[in-house]
């Protein structure tokens, strides 16, 4: 028998499809097979050894051995790269397993054929066919325990392995050490409460958010329509914008943030993005938005030192062509905190519930598409719907605009809330629809059962019967019809959407992914970060060397984060003994800092 | 004496000033270990320093950017934690903090020792004032009374040391590095054996600096008139000044500013034949290489306080009722930094070089003009020159015998002034004596007489309180009443008996003070 009769064969005995469709793939030139001065095979793929020229084996056991220091073979290991599967041979051998992210087939199939793999595929399972961001998102486990990186892959496969290593090294110092970020808000605007629930999720991670309130300027919008002209309302809603962005840029002097979020509309000018990356302190800019509908991103991608966006494909081939070569996929998400189930009283049923409900703006294919459900006891709330139209006796409160927390109980009191992603253009459901709004997920987050327009991104983030789906009026009142009556085939679908949301589409759950992608991003930000736990770990792992600094940091509202205000907040002097950690930080609270010594 | 600590969380002009306190530490305790405790920003003096054992050195300016950047407290308790397990090693037979900040009172709280002098915090990190020296220099040290202060701070920091001066100036010794760069400077500009007069531009604070444009005229007229040849002196980030007076200039000066290190810096300034300056490290140098200095004293600066230490200086102060104004003052209108007059400086350099005839009034326009010398007892002392107002020039000496017969114990004035206010003033003190001598009395008594107490108590408070308005009314008194004031904030007794012991001693003070003023 061949190696690869032998390995196809372990690896069928787990995986029968990647067994399949290994056995599938032709042998290309992308990887160049070669001996090793030992005679042992091994591989390049371009100018790029995936094993040592001389010895793969004693190099592999070398890199096995330096992992068995780092990690205990009893738990399970993820390891980043597959090679030739020489370092996997030598991790085996040491007794670990767990799970191998490869995506590439060709050198799978190479390594199965070359090398005596099947105690590998015993102890170790293969994945390689999920995205780098389902992995990230829906695999999150397999990044957030011990990850080892073989480094050889990660720089063969640098748009998918080569982002999945420095991403779980991201995950964890991220997780460890905690980040000083701060959080530029908009001045008003759907993105707002977003920013609100970043800043809350990055806390939950323990983090430490500064807030850059930018609402609290929201007056001067105001101010501004006072102007006649829609110019000089722009030229002053600019002058603002302005205004504020270098407001940040002092704030980020006096802070030194870890990095900064913006979120979309955040009062943040390519030029304070610029000076800030230049300063050391790069700036995630999640553009919640459509960018086919909002086109600002062509100004400010290219400046965001990462930018992130609801959208795929598409966006990141239009951001390409603007220079954008740090871009992720991070899709819009719910606050569990804030989208809840809620136990209702009867007049609150009775005020926000209906059969057949919907919560959004009057956009042009919903005002089209509804009209074919005014046969269902319909309730419609939202703002700019045309109150003298055939949907007029369906809305509700003229067409007021809804806050949050009624619309928490609209969806807690619907029995089908209905979901249509807005179009300018379409006459109902959009049908090169791709990102999922908000709104989907808040549904869920409330145990609510949803219907909901097919999105060519939903599959990937809501499993088979997450979620009811439509493509068309027709098949949407199908729906509406076996459900409505149907309390227990909602109440399983709605549950299953919460879990779902739970599980995998929390704000914290992005803010998660988000900050280890640019700790992983930026090797400096990681370095201060890995400096910083170093440097707590050297006093934390000796407390008792500090007299009253463990009564001290009980105090503390994240012993990761506190500032020296935290710190001096209990201290009392004139009163009782003061504990040698409460001088000490008497005394830090009495170096003076100047604002020409704080660097720019 | 065994081990002493010097705490001098301070900038070069202060570790320059206490350079007599070690010499008089080293003569009076010859065996003892000298451990001077300093901030790394200013440690650069040290090799120029004798007299000190040991250093510890807090890195303040790493504490001030852990802090600076938002870096978790930790990081900066860290290396705080380093420098105060330093502290913490070993006991001190004395401890002496010549600094007047906070941070150095919670340092000194951390060194153990058998006696400390200055400020200290306690151990729930209230304030402590060691010593009436310790004292006296709190009371003016924040607070507009200390145009009133007579005495150099360093003599002072030698008396917080238990040592008294002794008659000799500041002194550094120049190092190998320091002079070869003086040499070869003054070989590669062609100034060797040229007379010399340095120029010092700039100042700690902008408010202490006299304008560029001013020095360029002084400059031009000593290079004219004198023949001497001018040098600017200063830091590389008072470039700036440097090139402003340089543009201002018709005959340009040698420029060393952000030429030297700190041992340069004294080499080089102990080549010159003097130096003008407002009131620097640099001035301080000078003095210490015995070059004849005029000290242009701008915004808070005061020859009394801190002009330079050793006989013959001079200062220029403004004929302004508002200089020397109060520390930390922002200022709209700085007359001051154009009052003292480049006809002045000019003037003042003549005199210190011994060219031309001897000035008169008329010279120093908008300025009064004082000498230093040192008096009998080893005190730095200074004697007007022109433009004086002769009482006020009285009241100073007056004012520097009673402060140094008062605590020194050397005073001979028992008996009731002959000045109707201080003789009002030693009455309220002989009451005070008398009340809190009667309190002592019945605290003793068993049971406790609460009326008489509460009675008494009521007594003190009112005198007291007239004791203060006392200060605020009498211009005289404010020094005094301030200082009392501050030594009554400073009280550590809880008891009764022992409250009213401090108090009256509180009062002895006050009426020596007044017998001696």
């Amino acid at each position: 028998m061949t190696h690869f009769d032998t390995n196809i064969t372990a690896l069928r005995r787990r995986d029968p499809d990647l067994a399949d469709r290994i056995e599938a793939t032709e042998p290309g030139c992308r990887v160049a097979l070669e001996r090793a001065r030992n005679g042992e095979p091994t591989a390049r793929v371009g100018d790029i050894c995936i094993h040592s020229p001389y010895n793969p084996s004693r190099e592999a056991e070398e890199w096995a051995r330096a992992q068995a220091e780092r990690f205990s073979p009893t738990k399970p290991l993820t390891v980043v790269g597959f090679g030739l599967g020489h370092h996997l041979r030598a991790l085996a051998g040491l007794g670990f397993g767990g799970t191998v992210i490869e995506y590439d087939l060709e050198l799978l199939r190479a390594a199965l054929e070359q090398v005596d793999l099947a105690g590998v595929l015993d102890r170790f399972a293969l994945m390689a066919d999920v995205p780098p961001d389902q992995v990230r998102r829906r695999h999150d486990r397999l990044l957030k325990g011990n990850v080892a990186s073989h480094p050889a892959s990660l720089r063969t496969s640098p748009a998918t392995l080569g982002t999945l290593g420095p991403y779980a090294e991201g995950l964890a110092l991220a997780a460890e050490g905690g980040l000083r970020i701060l959080v530029v808000n908009p001045i008003y605007g759907g993105s707002l409460p977003a920013a609100h629930h970043c800043a809350r999720a990055l806390r939950a991670l323990g983090h430490q958010v500064i807030p850059f309130e930018s609402e609290t300027l929201a007056p001067g919008i105001d101010f501004g329509k006072q102007f006649t002209y829609n110019q000089s309302r722009r030229a002053f809603q600019a002058g603002l914008t302005q205004l504020l962005s270098q407001a940040v840029e002092i704030r980020v002097r006096e802070t030194r943030p870890d990095m900064v979020l913006a979120l979309a509309q955040a009062p943040l000018l390519p030029d304070t993005m610029r000076r800030l990356e230049q300063g050391g302190i790069p700036t995630a800019f999640w553009f919640v938005e459509d960018y086919r509908v909002l086109t600002y991103w062509r100004e400010s991608a290219p400046y965001a030192s990462y930018f992130f966006g609801i959208q795929k494909d598409n966006f990141a081939a239009e951001l390409e062509r603007v220079g954008v070569s740090r871009y992720a996929y991070l899709p819009t998400c719910a606050a569990p905190e804030v989208h809840r189930p809620l136990e209702l009283t009867r007049a609150e049923r009775d005020e926000f519930g209906s059969p057949l409900s919907f919560v959004g703006a009057g956009y042009y294919n919903r005002q089209i598409f509804f009209k074919g459900l005014t046969d269902y006891p319909f309730r419609i709330w939202g703002s700019d719907w045309p109150l003298i139209s055939p949907l007029s006796p369906y809305l509700q409160r003229q067409s007021a605009r809804i806050d949050t927390e009624t619309c928490v109980r609209i969806f807690n009191a619907s029995a089908v809330n209905l979901n249509l992603h807005s179009s300018t253009t379409c006459d109902g459901v959009a049908p090169d629809g791709d990102f999922v709004n908000p709104r989907t997920f808040e549904i869920a987050a409330c145990g609510a059962f949803q219907l909901v327009d097919r999105r060519s991104l939903l599959p990937e983030l809501f499993g088979e019967g997450d979620l009811a789906t439509f493509g068309s009026l027709a098949e949407a009142r199908d729906t509406i019809d076996r459900h409505l009556h149907d309390e227990e085939a909602r109440r399983h679908v709605a549950l299953r959407g919460r879990e779902r949301v739970l599980a995998e589409h929390t704000y914290e759950r992005r803010m998660e992914e988000l900050v280890a992608t640019m700790v992983g991003a930026f090797p400096h930000v990681a370095e201060r970060v890995r400096k910083r736990i170093e440097r707590r770990g050297e006093i934390m792992g000796n407390l008792e060397r500090h007299p009253g600094l463990e009564k001290l940091l009980e105090r503390m509202p994240d012993r990761r984060w506190f500032t020296l205000r935290n710190a001096l907040e209990g201290i009392v002097t004139g009163e009782g003994k003061l504990s040698r950690a409460e001088r000490i930080f008497l005394m830090l609270q009495n170096v003076e800092v100047l604002w020409e010594k704080i660097p720019e | 004496m065994k081990e002493i600590a010097i705490l001098a969380i301070a900038r070069y002009g202060d570790m320059i000033q206490m350079t007599p306190l070690l010499r008089r530490l080293r003569q009076a305790h010859p065996g003892a270990r000298i451990t001077a405790i300093v901030e790394d920003r200013f440690c650069g003096i040290l090799p120029l320093m004798e007299g000190i054992d040991r250093t510890i050195v807090l890195a303040k300016q790493e504490i001030a950017w852990e802090i600076a950047t938002g870096e978790t407290p930790l990081a900066a308790y860290g290396t705080m934690d380093r420098f105060v397990r330093q502290l913490e090693e070993g006991e001190y037979d004395l401890l002496i903090n010549i600094t007047c900040s906070r941070l150095s009172a919670f340092f000194a709280s951390a060194v153990t020792n058998r006696k400390a002098t200055g400020f200290v915090a306690d151990a729930t990190g209230s304030r402590q004032i060691k010593t009436l020296w310790g004292q006296y220099i709190f009371s003016w040290f924040n607070d507009n009374i200390r145009k009133y202060n007579p005495v150099n701070l360093v003599d002072i920091f030698t008396r917080l040391g238990c040592v008294a001066p002794d008659g000799k100036r500041v002194a550094l010794a120049a190092t190998e590095k320091g002079e070869q760069f003086a040499t070869e400077f003054l070989e590669k500009h062609g100034l060797a054996g040229k007379r010399l007069v340095g120029l010092q531009l700039g100042a700690s604070e902008k408010i202490r600096i006299w304008p560029p444009e001013h020095f360029a005229r002084v400059s031009d007229r000593l290079q004219r008139e004198l023949g001497v040849t001018t040098i600017l002196f200063g830091a590389p980030n008072e470039k700036e000044l440097a090139e402003q007076a340089l543009a201002a200039m018709e005959l340009p000066a040698v420029n060393a500013v952000g030429e030297t290190g700190i041992e340069e810096l004294f080499s080089l300034v102990g080549r010159c034949a003097a130096l003008v300056s407002n009131d620097t490290g640099t001035m301080h140098f000078a003095a210490a290489a015995g070059v004849p200095t005029v000290m242009l004293c701008i915004g808070p600066a005061f020859f009394r306080c801190t002009g330079p230490y050793g006989e013959g200086h001079v200062a220029l102060q403004p004929a302004l009722p508002c200089s020397p104004c109060p520390y930390g003052l922002d200022c709209a209108d700085p007359a001051c930094r154009t009052a003292i007059t480049p006809e002045a400086v000019f003037s003042a350099c003549r005199l210190q070089l011994g060219d031309g005839d001897e000035p008169a009034d008329g010279d120093f326009p908008g300025v009064r003009v004082y000498r230093s010398g040192f008096a009998p007892d080893g005190y730095l002392t200074w004697d007007g020159l022109f433009n004086i107002d002769p009482e006020a020039e009285s009241l100073a000496k007056r004012r520097e015998t009673m402060w140094k017969s008062c605590f020194d114990g050397t005073g001979s004035g028992a008996g009731e002034p002959k000045d109707p206010v201080l003789r009002d003033f030693h009455r309220l003190m002989n009451r005070g004596i008398q009340t809190t001598t009667e309190i002592m009395a019945a605290a003793r008594k068993k049971p406790l007489p609460v009326d008489r107490i509460k009675r008494l108590g009521d007594d003190e408070a009112a005198i007291e309180g007239e004791l203060k308005l006392m200060g605020y009314r009498h211009e005289i008194l404010a020094p005094v009443a301030t200082f009392l004031t501050l030594v009554r904030e400073n009280m550590t007794a809880t008891e009764l008996a022992d409250v009213a012991r401090e108090t009256r001693l509180l009062y002895e003070t006050g009426r020596s003070l007044a017998a001696n003023l």
